[in-house]
Parts: C-alpha cells; structure tokens; sequence
C-alpha cells in the first residue's frame, strides 16, 4: 500500500484600494446618512436653516449639538455628494468628521450590497471608524 | 465545498484593504473585477493601488493506492 498526496495550490490575494463616491445612488447615500447620524449621536432632518433662522429643504440632513443649523447631503447634477448649510460656528474637525464618516458609510453599505448581490453572506462591525465586513460564499 | 471569504477593511479616510480566501487558481482575480464593477455601478469608484498574491494550500486531496505486484 502507498500514499499519493495531491496538493492543489490556491492564489488568493490581498488588494489595497483608493476610493472615491462617483455616480452616486441617491438610496445608498439615504443610508449612509442614517449610519452616520447613528455614530454621530445626531437627529435625522428634511430641513436645514441658517443662522438668521431661514429654512431650506434637503434631500436629507442632519442636526445636532455641534451643527445646529443642520447639514443636508444631495446629489448633484454630475453624480457627486454636496454638502449645504451654515458652517458658521463648525469646527473644521467637524466638518471633517462628517465629510470622512460620510464617504466610509457609503463605501461600507455599497460594498455589502454588492457583495450580496454576489450571492455572498455578509456581515459588518464598526470599531474605531474601521468597518470590517465579511462576506462567505460557497 | 470550499467556503470562499472575502474580508474587507474599511479605513477611516475610506481606503479599503480585501483579502480574498478560499478561491481556486486565479478565480479570486475574476471575482476582485466582479465586485470592482459591482462597486462602481452603485457609485464608488476604485483605484487599486497594490496588490499582492498569498499563496495557501487550501485544498489538499490524500488518495491511496494498492501496488499490487504482478510475479
């Protein structure tokens, strides 16, 4: 009697990847605004106003203790994110915050879509501004 | 059936970092460009910029064999 051991090597890889929103879908953005207002401890609005109290509606916006008047998000004509609102009073590190949280909350929602769509089973956890998602197929 | 894995980090300045498991050959390549296109049809846009191969020995198939000999 004699073994045989067949070895099929497997190549998997690891990529790094530079991201930027383009063509923005107006449902995931919907999403992503909701995470984020879910992080940042903030309220959810229709409408925005500015520091002498006139009122602008939004595709969606959010308020909070940090940004009063309101920030809305839209999509603009070329598919980009727009911020709109009266930044007077906002830190820049806020400002920032919100653009970067954004932009990562988009990216995460958009990747377990798709990676659904794949037929994948997917799941997410934030830590520390990471999102970690794994996805399973068969 | 091997499971296959995709695991994916997403950093604070929106970077991501995948690390493909499971797949046979160069199946994880074709599955990277699915999921590119994927992403970019729901309006992220990807750059890669590096990417390197992990070889692993995932699928190991022991068989056994009778020497018989003929006199």
């Amino acid at each position: 009697m004699s073994d045989f051991f067949f070895w099929v090597i497997g190549v998997s890889h690891i990529s790094l990847i530079k991201t930027r929103l383009k063509n923005v879908n107006k449902e995931l953005l919907r999403q992503a605004v909701l995470a984020l207002a879910n992080e940042l401890g903030a309220e959810v609005v229709d409408e925005i106003t500015n520091y002498y109290g006139h009122r602008y509606k939004v595709f969606i916006g959010i308020r909070s203790t940090e940004i009063p008047h309101g920030i809305g998000f839209y999509v603009d004509s070329k598919g980009n994110v727009q911020l709109k609102g009266d930044f007077y009073g906002v830190s820049r590190l806020t400002e920032e915050k919100i653009e970067r949280g954004l932009v990562r909350h988009y990216i995460a929602i958009a990747t377990a879509t798709a990676l659904r769509n794949m037929g994948y089973q997917v799941s997410a956890r934030s830590i520390k501004e990471h999102i970690y998602i794994k996805a399973v197929g068969w | 059936m091997k499971v296959r894995g995709i695991n994916i980090v997403i950093k604070p300045d929106g970077s991501i970092q995948i690390v493909y498991t499971g797949f046979k050959g160069d199946a994880c390549f074709e599955e990277a460009k699915r999921l590119y296109d994927v992403l970019r049809a729901l309006g992220v846009d990807v750059e890669i910029v590096k990417t390197e191969k992990t070889s692993e020995a995932y699928n190991t198939t022991r068989a056994s064999s009778k020497v018989v000999n003929h006199v």
